[in-house]
């Protein structure tokens, strides 16, 4: 099991798991190859580069760790018609009404954004656990693209 | 500028000095509330990079309670009271006046432990203002319950937006019969802690 913390991107190719332990309202942006069975997982904090008032590692915003994980997915091999991505995290942990503040409103920002990415390039969204407000640790089988989520009181599987 | 902060031991000193007088505050209301004896280690002060605040509330997976406050005013920061699951319930039966055999956690017991976590964070930031001769302000009281690395994740973010270190201090305070223990960290970073040392005397620009 290879771990993905904060602001990191890994790839990997089949058997590896690659993990992020309590994701909260971080998301795991897990993008895959079955054909080859190559993945690789971004851990993003923020939606995007633009929101951060410090430049700083690619792998901490949304936009630019899609890119970045693209790229690397890129040199392992990965054709673009043949990812899939799944997402996991973006979780509420602080059960409260203002959103207006970024900081208890940012897992949702944090999805919306990486959909748009997906979506301008080109990239199925195969399946999500999102949004909530429990948090979750990801294990993502980089060759099957299967995603099993743990939280505090269940386990799943997308 | 900002990968090579240094503090000095002395800046560090103070700054534990600081968290002291406040968690000394703050366990004097708490030992008024549960009516036992509070007591609370010496608190460490140090510079942690955003992405590892997680570990000093225990490991990514261990599930923990967290009251989380904002504080307002002349420096802008946070501050959190932590508990594990054990201790929040132990401490919510008491203020409950319910059996200690009662550990799961629910909304009247969150509600407790938030006016606990409120009276904490007010003594402590009261004691704190006094001392560097400006007003800190704590926001309501949020909680939070669960894996410790997703309960930090608005306080990284909330940081991790302008720096890339926060200055903590970490106080622990024990409920002494049964060993209860709670830890109180402030979280305070880029301009917000210059301002800090600057208040104490202690910054050397």
């Amino acid at each position: 099991m290879i771990r993905v913390g904060i602001s990191e991107i890994k790839t990997a190719s089949h058997p590896e798991i690659l993990s992020s332990v309590g994701l909260g309202s971080c998301v795991g942006i897990c993008l895959y190859d079955p054909t080859i069975k190559v993945g690789g997982m971004a851990h993003v904090l923020l939606p995007s580069s633009k929101s951060g008032k410090i430049d700083g590692n690619p792998g901490k915003f949304a936009d630019t760790a899609i890119n970045a994980l693209l790229q690397k997915l890129g040199e392992d091999g990965v054709l673009m018609k043949n990812i899939k991505a799944k997402l996991v995290g973006g979780a509420s942990m602080f059960a409260i009404s203002d959103s207006n503040d970024s900081m208890f409103s940012m897992g949702p920002k944090n999805v919306a954004a990486a959909k748009n990415v997906l979506t301008s390039r080109g990239i199925k969204l195969d399946g999500e656990h999102t949004g909530g407000s429990q948090g979750r640790t990801v294990e993502f089988h980089v060759g099957t693209g299967r995603v099993v989520i743990k939280t505090m009181v269940c386990t799943t599987e997308i | 500028m900002e990968n090579d902060i240094k503090l000095s031991e002395a800046q560090l000193d103070a700054l534990r000095e600081v968290g002291n007088i406040g968690a000394a505050h703050s366990s004097a209301a708490l030992e008024q509330m549960t009516s036992k004896r509070i007591t609370i280690n010496v608190p460490r002060a140090y510079l942690l990079p955003i992405e590892e605040l997680a570990s000093v509330l225990g490991k990514e997976d261990d599930i923990i309670v967290m009251l989380f406050f904002k504080i307002f005013g002349e420096v802008e920061g946070s501050i959190i009271v932590t508990f594990t699951e054990e201790q929040a319930t132990f401490l919510a039966n008491l203020l409950l006046g319910k059996s200690e055999t009662d550990t799961e956690m629910n909304e009247e017991k969150e509600s407790a432990l938030k006016e606990v976590g409120n009276i904490l964070v007010s003594a402590y930031l009261t004691a704190m203002s006094n001392l560097v001769g400006f007003n800190l302000l704590p926001s309501i009281p949020y909680i939070a319950y669960d894996m410790v690395a997703a309960v930090v994740d608005p306080l990284v973010i909330d940081l991790s937006q302008s720096v890339k270190y926060a200055l903590v201090t970490d106080t622990e305070f024990l409920l002494a019969e049964k060993a209860v223990a709670g830890k109180c960290l402030t979280f305070f970073g880029g301009e917000s802690f210059t301002t800090m040392l600057k208040a104490i005397g202690m910054h050397d620009k």
